[in-house]
């Protein structure tokens, strides 16, 4: 019998299996969503990269003990670095534990405390963005680990993994145009999973996290037609934000005078201190500016201290370096909020836990932009 | 008939960074004939959805350890889901289904279904009885309808041991099914 020619009665029996029924859709989904969920715990734990990890020093420091002559200075040099690393490796072991914890667990803090100091180091716009992307994911990483575990997600986490998103549309905002509409399409699609992910953990939500998922699905959902316009139109997405964060600034509509949650993880820039007093969020006349052409949007830095500096009532523009001083320089997150250089923050008690609800510039869902004592009028744009 | 579903390498890549739309898509791309794959060698909708589960699980796992496919994903889906199922074979004898009341279907005529469900069980006990690779040749050419190049992929084998592999494989199907008279 050749292989390819199937007896006739073999072939009829073959057609029998054929038969099957049809796969139950309940059933299938419910597989789906396992698998997407086993495939967020994995994402969590993934390693980085080769090229991204820290094996540098294997091609540094065998080399210097496979030498056959002595080096008495660098022996010492050896010896320092050996003494410093048992002294501070206790603390680098400890953050590097902490990567991976829960908001409910108690290396949580020091997990929220490495991120917000990688973002308060200077380095490219780009860079930060990378950063405030991935963290985003982990506070979404975070909820879905939390529901997996039958626990509450602390509000803390919400209001964290909003300024994470804010921070990123500011972050973008501050880009050139062909570089903003690059990042558009990588915040589009981190967002569009986030929502994905949202709305997988709805389906299984006990009812007392539906509010914190219902509002993060919202916030997610603006996101994305955020960064859908800023594709089409930086332009007129730079307006929309620096328009949205004076909004939230000043309307008093979102969360008025809670401040930042006690078990809130903690700001996203550890920088920016709630200020005492809460008067004021413009950065005055020319914040984080220097010196050079005048912007568009004035000039300054892309570092995500966003903390405003105190400032008169009506400050000039002030020109700044920017990246180019001929043209309009990179916009800073201050940039966007006070376009022309005045003090017209949104007024008192933004995220100050005494603010008053309802009244004109108290009150604000953005915790971590909170002013600095000073002259800010809490002038409404 | 070409059974290969068109990927795009670009889907792996994006699967190995634990990209969620590019997982869900290789889901929903692979899953249904996963299904069917085990529900035809198992015969019970249970296992074969276990199955899926436990082969998309490992997929995974071998994302994560660096150990997953090249190319060629679905060829690698069907391997271990095959591995997955030999393992079940081993793990717990096949045990004759009773027809209930649940079977029960007004418009069915229970004497052709029972004769079709009778064959269908004796077909997987005999196919149970040889080994794991000329299962899995006869399963991917006869019951999936798969080419030698892409049976050879999954197997890792080339395709002329594909061949020797399904001649040895069919010869043993029609002893084992002779002997219990079942042709």
């Amino acid at each position: 019998m050749k292989s390819d020619e199937l007896d006739l009665k073999l072939k009829n029996a073959f057609n029998d299996l054929q038969n099957i029924p049809p796969r139950a859709p309940q059933a299938a989904a419910r597989g789906r969503e396992n698998f997407l969920k086993q495939a967020m715990v994995f994402r969590q734990v993934v390693s980085r990269k080769s090229d991204q990890r820290h094996n540098r020093w294997n091609n540094i420091i065998f080399p210097l003990f496979q030498r056959k002559e002595r080096l008495p200075v660098l022996n010492t040099l050896i010896a320092v670095v050996l003494a410093m690393s048992v002294f501070f490796g206790g603390t680098g072991a400890t953050v590097y534990a902490a990567q991976g914890s829960l908001p409910d667990e108690a290396l949580y803090p020091v997990k929220t405390w490495s991120e917000d100091a990688i973002l308060s180091l200077t380095g490219p716009a780009q860079m930060h963005l990378n950063y405030v992307l991935d963290f985003s994911d982990r506070r979404v990483a975070e909820m879905a680990g939390l529901l997996a575990a039958g626990k509450p997600i602390p509000e803390g986490v919400e209001y964290r993994l909003q300024n994470e998103l804010d921070l990123v549309l500011e972050l973008t905002a501050g880009m050139d145009d062909p570089q903003a509409i690059q990042q558009m399409l990588q915040i589009r699609t981190r967002a569009e999973t986030q929502m994905q992910t949202m709305t997988m953990l709805m389906s299984g939500a006990p009812e007392s996290a539906e509010p914190i998922l219902l509002r993060t699905q919202a916030r997610l959902q603006e996101q994305i037609q955020l960064a859908t316009m800023g594709e089409a139109d930086p332009q007129g997405f730079r307006m929309k934000i620096q328009q949205r964060f004076q909004n939230q600034g000043g309307s008093g509509e979102q969360t008025p005078g809670t401040g930042n949650n006690p078990q809130d993880p903690g700001p996203v820039n550890p920088t920016e201190m709630p200020g005492p007093s809460g008067t004021g969020n413009g950065p005055g006349p020319g914040g984080n500016q220097t010196t050079g052409t005048p912007g568009q949007y004035g000039p300054g830095s892309h570092t995500p201290d966003r903390t405003p500096q105190p400032g008169g009532v009506s400050g000039e523009p002030t020109p700044g370096t920017g990246s180019n001083p001929q043209g309009p320089g990179p916009m800073s997150p201050t940039d966007i909020l006070v376009p022309t250089g005045t003090s017209d923050g949104p007024g008192p008690g933004m995220n100050q836990p005494t603010g008053t609800p309802g009244q004109n510039g108290s009150g604000s869902q953005m915790p971590n932009r909170t002013p600095q004592p000073g002259g800010g009028s809490g002038h409404m744009p | 008939m070409d059974n290969q579903v068109p990927f795009a390498p670009e889907l792996l890549e994006l699967a190995r960074q634990f990209d969620h739309p590019a997982l869900a898509q290789i889901y929903d791309t692979y899953s249904p004939g996963l299904y069917r794959y085990a529900m035809r060698l198992l015969g019970d909708q249970n296992l074969a959805e276990d199955c899926v589960a436990e082969t998309f699980s490992r997929f995974l796992q071998a994302l994560q350890t660096k150990r997953g496919p090249d190319s060629y994903l679905q060829a690698y889906l069907y391997r271990m889901a095959h591995n997955w199922i030999v393992d079940h074979y081993r793990r717990e004898p096949m045990q004759p289904v009773e027809l209930t009341e649940e079977h029960r279907d007004e418009n069915a005529d229970p004497e052709k279904d029972a004769g079709q469900h009778l064959r269908q069980e004796r077909l997987r006990m005999a196919i149970k009885k040889i080994t794991p690779e000329q299962q899995q040749v006869i399963a991917l050419k006869y019951l999936e309808g798969w080419k030698n190049e892409e049976i050879a992929r999954s197997l890792k084998k080339p395709v002329g041991a594909v061949k020797s592999l399904q001649h040895r494989a069919l010869a043993n199907l029609q002893r084992i099914l002779n002997r219990e008279e079942f042709l």
